[in-house]
């Protein structure tokens, strides 16, 4: 057991932290929470390319470096820290790649993953559908195969990215009497074939979060079908494991913790600076003891990536335990602000430039996306502690 | 980084887990706790022949000379079997003290205790005054050796060391720490035993006048100070280690017996607000985990681990009471009752409350980075 970090990724975090350094010094642009899937900016995502922190796992051959996991992790944790806007290749650098690496073919490797690496394919997860939310295996979207392509037509929905990707992972039914689990593919699919449609939708804080996406007898290459047919399903167990692992799930709304911190140092309240104040000290603290315990569960999950395991049990732990503190986090900031808590970025008066508002809305969806916290607590309970499913 | 235990870690961890099954089950530990001694001294002697005594000591004193992350490991198989004995106290807190000394007297203890033959238990904390303020006993010169007066609280074991290594302040100026070690029968020491609902046998140690040699004070000065303030942490990351080994066989044992016992005509493990509670208390076990073998790694690399471990101690009195509570609900009223184990390491467990120290002072520490 070793929880060092070796000289190279000590490095790599600097490295990463002087490049955002800079960029925010050009003020290219402003630390937000939820940059990570929210922040649109496909220049920013050209400039890390050029880095080459896309893709950074894979081999040298596709644009690559081969190095592991936890070098993503400290570079996804650096850009969550600074809350930089890497939404438009975060899917894609996340798990889409590392599917199609995994299932793929020659060819699709040799297309795809070097222009993902060169950050110019931006993909959307296209899993979720009005009637398949938790129970995702029960999803209706139909991919008829036909001679020379899969007709397409269904609805998914929660899909992030608006109108920025041009590619959809998409899930859709291939096999209609096989059961459930098993007649399910999927395909990397260019948004811009005819047929596909999209409607925004607004979150709670007034943002365009999601889109619907429609597919009305959309024609589907047949090489855009990704892995064997009918073993999507099982793609997206194990995407999943890497989806919910990540530093995303407990630094989403870091800006708003770094903001909260230097706020309860520097502001006084009735004369007296407010981090003297016993009860700020005593949520303070806690908030930081939570957060240096998520922060070894996020790097132990890429840990056990690196181990080569699918780290189910422990992403699903890291995920629930993460996105609890994030929403405590949002909690605790309205408590320590008060009225001053509700006030938008913008508003006179507005503190901490409204993130605390904006986070306590915002994190009502963290505990919902990506496997809920109850779907996460049914695999913990019944794959990690063999309860009864 | 690696989170995986190594091939020796992993073996030392089987070994120590088999052994313990078959020496200490619990009907053991319920006669241990019930003795004078409030521990076994034979399965304490096996301990020393196993080298587990002296597994983090220097080979000049007798030690394997392993990591103290591999001692914590350890920890953790005592706390599975809910071992009554100083194990924590007096190896990884003491031992380790007298060895970063470099004085050949101290490696010479040390070596004795790795044998099994003296169990020096520590007594760094002061009583309170009535201001609240902690206040080690004074030692003052007295001729040609020292004198020791005041009130040590929460010796562990007290009744049962042969010595104990003890903070002092001197008498002169009240800046200057000492580390000593002092016969825990030598005449101007009493030892009054607390009665508590832990396993620790805990002791309030008085010095009256108590005669201290020159060749006993270990560390005198600054070196003093920081000494101390090493084997609490080091005792404290050992202690969290103890606690995640006891909520272990807590959880292994609740999630049997939510398996195995039926209402309703089903096993209760098959209704899912009780698979939530067994999946809390597997995420918060997990973060107690990790944080815990962080401290010790922290620890054991001599890097300052003092927030880390304030961390780890910190977590553990937020989290301990609620997953032991969890297990209690599961368990129903049986978990109530002294027939089942359950209670064993219920206050095993419940440590925070009775061998580390208040959770305000681990928060204060926290901020403070």
């Amino acid at each position: 057991m070793d929880f060092g970090f070796t000289p190279e990724q000590d490095k790599l975090r600097q490295e990463v932290r002087t490049f955002l350094e800079e960029e925010l010094r050009q003020g290219l642009w402003k630390p937000q929470s939820d940059a990570w899937i929210q922040g649109f900016d496909p220049e920013f995502t050209r400039r890390i390319a050029k880095k080459g922190w896309l893709g950074l796992m894979w081999p040298a051959e596709y644009g690559g470096q081969g190095r592991g996991y936890v070098d993503r992790l400290i570079v996804t944790e650096e850009m969550l820290r600074f809350g930089a806007p890497a939404a438009c290749h975060w899917f894609a650098d996340r798990q889409i790649g590392g599917s199609i690496l995994q299932y793929g073919t020659d060819s699709q490797k040799k297309e795809l993953l070097p222009r993902i690496v060169a950050g110019d394919v931006f993909v959307g997860l296209g899993m979720s559908e009005p009637e398949a939310g938790s129970d995702l295996a029960s999803l209706k979207t139909r991919a008829e195969e036909q001679d020379d392509c899969f007709l397409v037509n269904g609805q998914k929905t929660w899909t992030s990215g608006g109108s920025y990707i041009n590619y959809i992972d998409l899930f859709a039914r291939t096999d209609f009497d096989a059961p459930k689990h098993k007649g399910i593919s999927e395909f990397l699919v260019p948004m811009d074939l005819p047929g596909i449609s999209r409607i925004p939708m607004i979150d709670i804080t007034g943002t365009e979060a999601w889109n619907d996406i429609f597919f009305d007898n959309v024609r589907v290459p047949k090489d855009c079908l990704i892995g064997d047919r009918g073993k999507g399903f099982y793609h997206v167990v194990e995407e999943l494991a890497y989806e919910r692992g990540g530093m995303e799930r407990l630094m989403g709304n870091y800006p708003l913790y770094e903001a909260l911190l230097n706020f309860v140092r520097q502001s006084n309240h009735n004369g007296a600076p407010l981090i003297d104040a016993p009860g700020i000290r005593t949520l303070i603290s806690d908030l930081e003891t939570e957060f240096e315990v998520g922060r070894l569960l996020m790097y132990r999950a890429a840990a056990v990536m690196e181990e080569g395991r699918a780290p189910t049990i422990e992403a699903s732990i890291s995920k629930i335990y993460g996105t609890t503190f994030e929403q405590r986090l949002a909690a605790a900031s309205v408590e320590i602000l008060g009225s001053y808590g509700q006030l938008w970025e913008g508003s006179v008066q507005a503190v901490m430039d409204g993130l605390a508002a904006h986070s306590y809305l915002a994190s009502r969806g963290y505990s919902l996306q990506a496997g809920s916290t109850e779907v996460l607590k049914n695999v913990i309970a019944t794959r990690g502690l063999g309860l009864a499913s | 980084m690696d989170v995986r235990l190594t091939e020796t870690q992993e073996m030392l961890k089987a070994s120590s887990r088999e052994f313990l099954a078959e020496s200490c089950p619990t009907t053991s530990v319920r006669e241990a706790r019930r003795s004078d001694a409030g521990f076994s001294r034979e399965l304490w002697r096996s301990m020393a022949e196993l080298g587990w005594l002296g597994l983090a000591l220097p080979e000049r004193a007798g030690g394997s000379d392993m990591g103290f992350l591999d001692l914590c490991l350890l920890t953790e198989e005592l706390g599975r079997a809910c071992v009554p004995s100083p194990f924590v106290d007096t190896i990884a807190g003491c031992a380790l003290a007298l060895t970063t000394s470099g004085r050949e007297e101290a490696d010479r203890l040390a070596m004795t205790i790795a044998e099994g033959d003296s169990i020096v238990v520590p007594a760094l904390h002061g009583a309170r005054d009535n201001q609240g303020f902690e206040s080690l006993p004074v030692l003052s010169r007295k001729g040609d050796t020292y004198s020791l007066t005041g009130t040590t609280m929460f010796v562990p074991f007290a009744s049962a060391a042969s010595l104990l290594l003890c903070a002092a302040r001197s008498a002169d100026a009240p800046e200057r720490d000492y580390l000593l070690v002092i016969p825990a029968n030598a005449e101007g020491v009493l030892c009054s035993p607390l009665t508590s609902m832990g396993d620790q046998r805990p002791g309030e140690v008085r010095f009256d006048s108590a005669t201290v040699h020159d060749d006993a004070v270990l560390y005198e000065g600054q070196v003093a100070t920081e000494a101390r303030e090493r084997a609490i942490r080091r005792t404290e990351v050992a202690r969290c280690c103890d606690i995640v080994g006891a909520l272990q066989w807590v959880l292994d044992d609740t999630v049997a017996y939510a398996k195995e016992r039926r209402q309703f005509g089903q096993p209760i493990g098959n209704f899912q607000s009780l698979q939530h509670y067994c999946a809390d208390m597997r995420i918060m076990l997990d973060g107690l985990r990790t944080a815990s073998y962080y401290a010790a790694w922290q620890a054991g690399e001599e890097c300052d681990a003092e927030r880390s471990v304030a961390v780890a101690c910190a977590y553990a009195h937020k989290v301990v009471p609620t997953i032991v509570g969890l297990a209690h609900q599961i368990h129903g009223a049986m978990g109530a009752t002294q027939e089942h184990d359950l209670h064993l390491y219920t206050t095993r467990a419940l440590a925070p409350s009775h061998g580390l120290a208040p959770l305000d002072e681990y928060r204060q520490i926290v901020l403070q980075r």
